[in-house]
This record gives C-alpha cells, structure tokens and sequence, in this order.
C-alpha cells in the first residue's frame, strides 16, 4: 500500500470521529480511521461500539442492565434516555461504507513533519502514512486533584469506574463513595445504584450557585436536564446521602481503601473546620471534569492556546477547525472539553471543512458549515458551563500534606514539587527535568496538569504563561524491539 | 429502600446481571481464577477481589487501575509474559497467565 493512499486519516473514533464518520460517508475520498481501543465509538460508546461481537452472540453490552435487574426509578430509565442509540446507528451506517477504513487497536505514535503519520498496528508492527488530511480526535482524560491516600487501591477515577461497568460488567466496588465535581458524579452514582450496587455517599465539591448557570443556557439544554434529573431522582428515591461542597480529605485503609474521610468545602478550596464526616467503603470513585489530550497535537506542532472561558491548554483551531498546521485538523474535546454534542458537531465541520478542499461534500456543504458554525457556539457555550463547575479552587493545594504524592509512576511528592517550585523551577517541563515527575509510564498525563496548577498557586503566575508538558513522538509507549524492527520511511 | 436489600445478587459479587459471556479460567499468580469473556484483565481481577496489582518504584506502595481507559498506567501487569501490559486495555482471553507485583 501507498503511504499516500489515503486521502485522510482520522485518530479516535470516539462522538468526533463519528461526527466525521457521518459526512465522509460515501463521498469520493479515503479515509483511514484510527483507535487505540478495541472498539470504535471512543468513551462514550464503549459497550456499544462496533466491530466487536459480544461474547456469547446476542449479549447486549449496553450499560445498562437488563430490566429485571433495575431497581427504582431506574427500572424506567430506557424509557427516556438512550443518548448513544443515534450515534450508533450513524457509526454503524458510515463504516459499512466502502471508501472508509477502520483500523482498531493501532496507536499513532507520533506526527512528523509533511503529515507523516507514524503508526503501530494492533499486532505491533510500526509504519507511517502520508494523507493529505488528518483530523485529530484524540478526546480526553480525567481531571484529578491529589489528597492524602488518593494512591491507594480502590481509588478509581469516576471515568474508569463507569468504565468498568460498561465494558466489564463489573460494579467498581462492594460499597463507593463518589466524590468530585461535575455532572459525572451523579451519572455514575445513578449508574451504580441502577446496576445494583450499593453507594455510601455523592459528594460533589461545589454549591447549587454554580449549577445556576445551567438554567441560563441558549439553547436550552432538555436533553441533559432529562438526564441529570434520571439520576438525582434514582440517588434519592434510592436514599443515598447527595451532598454539595464537601471534598474528600483522605482514603484510609491497609493496602486498599477501607474509609473515605471527607470535609465540607467553601469556594476558595478551603475545607470548613468541623465538618469532617467518614463515610466506609471499599472504592472511592473520584475525579474533576476532563482535560484535552494534547500530546499528539503538539508533538504534530500544531499550536497550543489556553482558554480562560474552558479554564485548560487546548489545540487552537480557526473556525474550520484547522490548527495552526497546515492540513491538519483538531475536533472534540482537544480544542476544549465540551462532552459528546460538542465533539459530534466539530467531527462534522472538520470533515466538511476537508470534504470543501478536495471538492466533494455536495450543493449543501455551506449551508452545512454555516449551520455547525453556529451549533458549534452553544456547545462552547456549554462547555464554559461545565469548566466553571470542575475549575480547580484557588486553595486547593494549601491544606495538603508535603508526604502526599503527585507523580504516581515516578513517586514525586507534593514536597519535593513544593521545593523545586522554590528552587526557581517554574514550568511543569522544568519541574521535570529537576525531580523526574511525569517521567514515568504515563509521561506526565495524569500529574502534569496537577503540577500547572500547583506551579500557578505557588509562583502567582497566570496559567496561560504555563504551558503544559512537552511531548515529542514516540507519545506512547512502545517497545523498543518493535522500533528496531521498523520499515524504514519511503 | 430499594438499594438496600440487594435481591437476589450474592453479597460481595461485583458481576452485574446474569452475564452470557463465556467463561473462561484464566491464572493469577498462579491461582485459577473465573472470569467471563468481554472482561478486561482489571475488571477479572477486581471481581477475583484483587485491587492491589502493582508496586511504585520508589516507595513500594500497592497500586491498583486509576484511569480505567489506558491512560495512568497504573495496572501494568505481566501477561503471558510480557511486563508492563495495561489491564485495563486487556481483554481476558482463556488459560492467559497474568502477574502481580505480590508482596
């Protein structure tokens, strides 16, 4: 094959990379799409993603569980929501289509100059790519906030516990508390309870103030409403404790969680003294809002910006949603975490965008543009919604102990960042190269941006003048017997 | 209310539902351990009731999956084998022999 065959290559088949899925559909083009998963449909889809039969044959791994399984309110859950089924049937539709390929499993290691697409197929072997189009859908990773024992096993990101659920039918824990901020805590909360399993407490860190907002949104947000008020009627009809700003103190337990402590919080990340409350449990599900992947943008050199409405570093895109490289195209939640609506219109606009280049897309692709143009405000619009409820609090690193651990591959503590901090280091990529966190296995993607924000505490900079961590292809993992063994670039 | 009886579900069980996933035994340390096809490694493990699947190079600590979505690289195990595989984007497959890092 070519290395030019391939007139696009999309990385992530997540809501943007079906958005995309939905307009080259049929249209005279090639397009290559790419995802690191097992399955395509991203996070949003996992359990209905395609092309990967369920075991058993007619096992629906929906999710959601089956009918005689629900309890509560739940029981009436299909009724209402079923916010993937149309974006299924769209995945379904488009990859059946003869000029799109799916690739799953393969990983994009890296982005070299004149598009070259560096990428390792699912059985390891590498080989790279030159389209003419790249759209990158690369999606999003949890938010963390570090507290006294957040380490131990059976702390689980709120992401990961949906995960499990939806993919492995597994309930995250015997008894979970679910702490946090954003809509996700009720989500899961309300998925846990209607699988089954027992939740100790919601926990969510800011205030009903900071949901005022929602009301206010144009258009208004019905479907979400539907779907946020499904899982506070399940959480109360169910009579587990929801409660407003509290935040976690501490995970306790020998070698796993066995006690969560937690606190009532004001405004500023401040907790309110007298107000602890320890709730048992075996699994802590905790997590606040996402943050853009922005390793394989950056190591593409496309520029990064950062937006003070989103409160977060993200891939700058012009309203085509072209970055700052030419041909290559950012869309979903890399340019700004907004959830599935956002990303699915900014799949689409980026693809028309592409499909207006190459000169296909039919008579209504303006019309078409226009339109995503305008949706594509509200979404951000939301998104600047859901960032104001996950912004990390102005003191939310002063009450926590230097032993607390920040880097988890490479055991750095919030001391050791402290005193480099102190020694003048001032960027995460700086802090870095001084004490090797975010040198370990995850290279920086969970405590990097824990160290941008501890680093704009402690210094009083503005975040926009601390740039994320540095990233540089290979932006995965790989083994280095199957670098050696690479076809070299034609 | 209705959270608290649990029906019919056995006390401790982390399966949801009636799974029709086929089962297959998979080795745990050397243990046999149960688990359903459609499974990641971290879902069979947590299920088999272990949390703890890794220990920090520096200080030891038990670690277990975090992110869930491959991303924190926290339950690297030894799968057939090969060190450093994530279990989260492991699917389970029969008779794969998995390590932990065991005290």
């Amino acid at each position: 094959m070519r290395a030019d065959y391939f007139d696009v290559v999309v990385v992530g088949t997540g809501a943007a990379g079906v958005g995309a899925a939905y307009e080259f559909a049929g249209q005279k083009c090639r397009v290559l799409f790419l995802d690191e998963n097992g399955h395509t449909g991203g996070q949003l889809l996992r359990g209905y993603g395609l092309g990967k039969r369920a075991p058993g044959g007619k096992r629906e791994r929906s999710g959601r569980p089956r009918k005689d399984k629900e309890k509560g309110l739940g029981r009436f859950a299909g009724l209402f929501t079923d916010p993937v089924k149309g974006r299924r049937k769209i995945l379904a539709d488009a990859l059946g289509r003869p000029n799109i390929t799916v690739m799953q499993g393969a990983r994009v290691l890296g982005i070299y100059p004149e598009r070259t697409v560096c990428i390792q197929a699912p059985r390891g072997g590498i080989f790279n790519l030159k389209p003419r189009f790249i759209i990158l859908a690369t999606g999003a990773r949890e938010r963390f906030l570090p507290f006294k024992g957040w380490t131990l096993p059976g702390v689980i990101s709120l992401g990961g516990a949906q995960i499990l659920m939806k993919e492995s039918w597994i309930l995250p824990g015997r008894r979970t508390v679910v702490a946090g901020a954003g809509p996700m805590v009720f989500s899961l909360g309300g998925a846990i309870t209607r699988n089954g399993g027992e939740v100790a407490a919601v926990l969510d860190s800011t205030g009903p103030s900071a949901k005022k907002e929602f009301f206010r949104q144009w258009p208004p947000q019905f479907s979400r409403l539907k779907e946020g008020a499904l899982d506070m009627a399940t959480l109360l009809a169910s009579g587990i404790p929801v409660r407003q700003r509290r935040m976690v103190l501490e995970a306790r337990g020998e070698g796993r969680v066995e006690e969560v402590v937690t606190a009532g919080v004001d405004p500023s990340g401040r907790k309110v003294p007298g107000s602890e409350k320890t709730y048992s449990g075996d699994c802590l599900a905790v997590g606040r809002g996402f943050i853009p992947n922005l390793e394989l943008p950056a190591s593409a050199g496309a520029a990064l910006t950062y937006r003070d409405d989103l409160g977060s570093w993200v891939v700058g895109v012009d309203e085509g949603l072209e970055t700052s490289e030419r041909g290559i195209f950012a869309a979903g939640e890399t340019t700004g975490v907004g959830g599935g609506g956002k990303s699915l219109v900014e799949g689409r606009l980026a693809a028309l965008s592409i499909l207006r280049e190459l000169g296909g897309g039919g008579a209504s692709l303006e019309a078409r543009r226009r339109s995503l143009v305008k949706k594509r405000a509200a979404e951000l619009r939301f998104a600047a919604f859901l960032a104001s409820l996950c912004r990390v609090p102005e003191a939310a690193f002063e009450e926590l102990d230097n032993s607390v651990v920040v880097c988890r591959c490479e055991d750095i503590t919030l001391g050791e960042i402290r005193e480099m901090v102190a020694m003048g280091f001032h960027t995460p990529g700086q802090v870095k190269k001084a004490c090797r966190s975010g040198m370990g296995n995850c290279q920086g993607r969970t405590c990097g941006p824990m160290i941008q924000e501890i680093v704009g505490r402690l210094t009083g900079e503005a975040p926009d003048i601390i740039p994320p961590l540095g990233a540089r292809p290979p932006v995965k993992t790989v083994r280095l017997d199957a670098l050696a063994a690479m076809a070299p670039i034609p | 209310m209705w959270n608290k009886g649990k029906g019919k579900k056995e006390r401790g069980d982390l399966r949801i539902g009636a799974t029709e996933g086929r089962r297959v035994v998979i080795k745990v340390n050397g243990r046999p351990l149960l688990a359903r096809e459609g499974e990641t490694v971290h879902g069979a493990l947590l299920a088999g009731g272990i949390r703890g699947l890794r220990r920090s190079r520096r200080l030891g600590e038990e670690r277990g999956g975090l992110c869930g979505m491959g991303v924190c690289c926290e339950c690297l195990v030894t799968i057939d084998g090969e060190p450093d595989r994530r279990a989260c984007m492991t699917p389970v497959k029969d008779r794969m022999e998995v390590e932990t890092d065991e005290s």
